[in-house]
């Protein structure tokens, strides 16, 4: 009796638990998410990166992968971009001249490098420049502390421009 | 009622029990040799994998002797880690896991070993964990053994890597930082065992010595060629102490403190405090994580040397 009365009680409990669940992920169901729309803009979109440092093998790289032999890492919209380079010299500019998978509305450019450890008392800092055709978009230096990786993400709102809607 | 209730209680913990023995039921179980490789080995594995060390916090992998439990794990395992650089006093994680037929990476493969002279013999220094870059490699060869025995996982492994090595670097250049804090010439340490080559030659500690360790007992505690201490080694540590000045000399966690203690008490230096070495720190201790315990013995050498 006692035993039936602990079962009882016990299918109570977790049907209890397992209704109250349910229907509360029933409830969550209904709620659509909504997905932005995003437009692939048309136009010349050009990338220029300057760094302070010239990179040099990273002792702290992880080597397992292989398939990035470049000392830096460019990425558009999560996208890798090739820079034609595999590494930079301190101060030199690096230029992509079609950079393609640039949005309406939100864009993100991600820069990642490793700066010699050799200068690891020193603040070190990527510039990044944007253009659509001729036009400055984005200008911003990201900034690492001493002894880090340069690494952050540049971001900004496109919206469709006049010269970017017309095919001329 | 009473009694219903209690059964009730007994259902409900059984049963919770039961969904904690189920989540870790099937995992592979990864065994290392001692507690720094196990906490590299967690940094990558994540929950996926189990990780165990034979070692516990504290204990000498040099001298240590392996129990019918040890054997048990090494049975269980499915995949081993050692240092190698004859750390694990006669191989005894190799012989382990020789014995039980299991898969064993040595952590420390592709890292240019120091070479450290001893009566006539040259053998290679294992604590080469006292460079982080030299953790980079055991990061590295320990990442492709995961991805070997579980490529399904490799993009989680190569993640979790990477966020381990980019602390890596921090640390590094934290503690280039903190060193530069002592002057020069009070850049001397003096240990119970010669552990610290590989720290000393990174952050440039003890320039009389070739940026070597100074320490009475050698590269290991136990009877290998170069280990234990001497007459010989004593005398000119006491020597090296008077000349250099030294400003502490510092005990370690897995070594008896009574060699070094009576050093300072003969050159009237006194201990800086003990430093985590061929183990890490017990669980909920500071130094219970490679970076804890790296974090807490700088401070404590910054300390007593500036």
């Amino acid at each position: 009796m006692r035993f039936l009365l602990v079962v009882t009680i016990w299918i109570v409990i977790v049907g209890g638990l397992w209704t109250y669940i349910s229907h509360r992920d029933a409830k969550r169901e209904l709620i659509v998410a909504t997905t932005p729309i995003y437009l692939a803009l048309e136009g010349q979109f050009s990338l220029e990166i300057t760094p302070t440092f010239s990179t040099e093998a990273d002792p702290f790289a992880l080597t397992t992968s292989g398939s990035n032999a470049s000392l830096f890492e460019v990425r558009v919209n999560g996208k890798m971009l090739n820079m034609g380079a595999l590494e930079f010299q301190r101060g030199e500019t690096i230029r992509n001249t079609k950079v393609g998978g640039i949005l309406t509305g939100h864009n993100e450019i991600y820069v990642n490098a490793s700066p010699p450890l050799s200068e690891n008392t020193l603040e070190h800092g990527i510039r990044v420049k944007f253009y659509q055709d001729d036009t400055l978009i984005v200008d911003r230096t990201v900034w690492a502390d001493q002894g880090a990786l340069v690494s952050g993400t540049v971001s900004f709102n496109h919206s469709q421009t006049e010269e970017a809607s017309h095919d001329h | 009622m009473k009694n219903s209730f209690i059964y009730t209680l007994v259902l409900f913990v059984s049963v919770l029990y039961s969904a904690v023995s189920i989540a870790n039921e099937g995992k592979p179980i990864v065994v290392a040799s001692t507690t720094q490789i196990a906490d590299f080995a967690r940094q990558i594995s994540g929950d996926r994998l189990i990780v165990k060390s034979i070692l516990a916090p504290g204990a000498d992998p040099h001298t240590y002797q392996p129990t019918p439990n040890d054997v048990q794990m090494v049975i269980g395992a499915d995949l081993c880690l050692e240092n190698g650089l004859h750390l694990e006093g006669k191989n005894w994680m190799a012989t382990l896991a020789t014995d039980a037929g299991k898969p064993i990476i040595t952590t420390t493969n592709g890292i240019q070993p120091l070479s450290i002279s001893s009566g006539g013999e040259k053998v290679a220094d294992p604590h080469a964990w006292f460079s982080p870059k030299n953790v980079a490699v055991y990061v590295n060869n320990i990442v492709k053994g995961f991805v070997q025995f579980d490529p399904d996982a490799k993009e989680e492994y190569e993640a979790r890597a990477t966020l381990f090595l980019q602390q890596l670097r921090v640390l590094d250049s934290w503690i280039r930082q903190q060193i530069n804090r002592i002057p020069t010439q009070r850049r001397i340490l003096v240990t119970t065992h010669d552990a610290f080559n590989y720290f000393c030659t990174e952050f440039k500690l003890n320039a009389n010595n070739n940026f070597l360790s100074i320490a009475p007992v050698g590269w290991s505690t136990g009877a290998e060629v170069g280990g234990g201490m001497t007459p010989e080694r004593r005398r000119k540590v006491v020597q090296s102490i008077k000349e250099s000045g030294a400003p502490a000399l510092f005990v370690e966690t897995t070594i008896n403190p009574k060699q070094i203690r009576e050093i300072a008490k003969e050159t009237g230096v006194k201990i800086g405090g003990e430093l985590y070495s061929d183990s890490m720190g017990p669980e909920d201790s500071a130094g219970e994580t490679y970076i804890g315990m790296m974090r807490e013995n700088v401070i404590l050498i910054v300390n007593a040397l500036k």
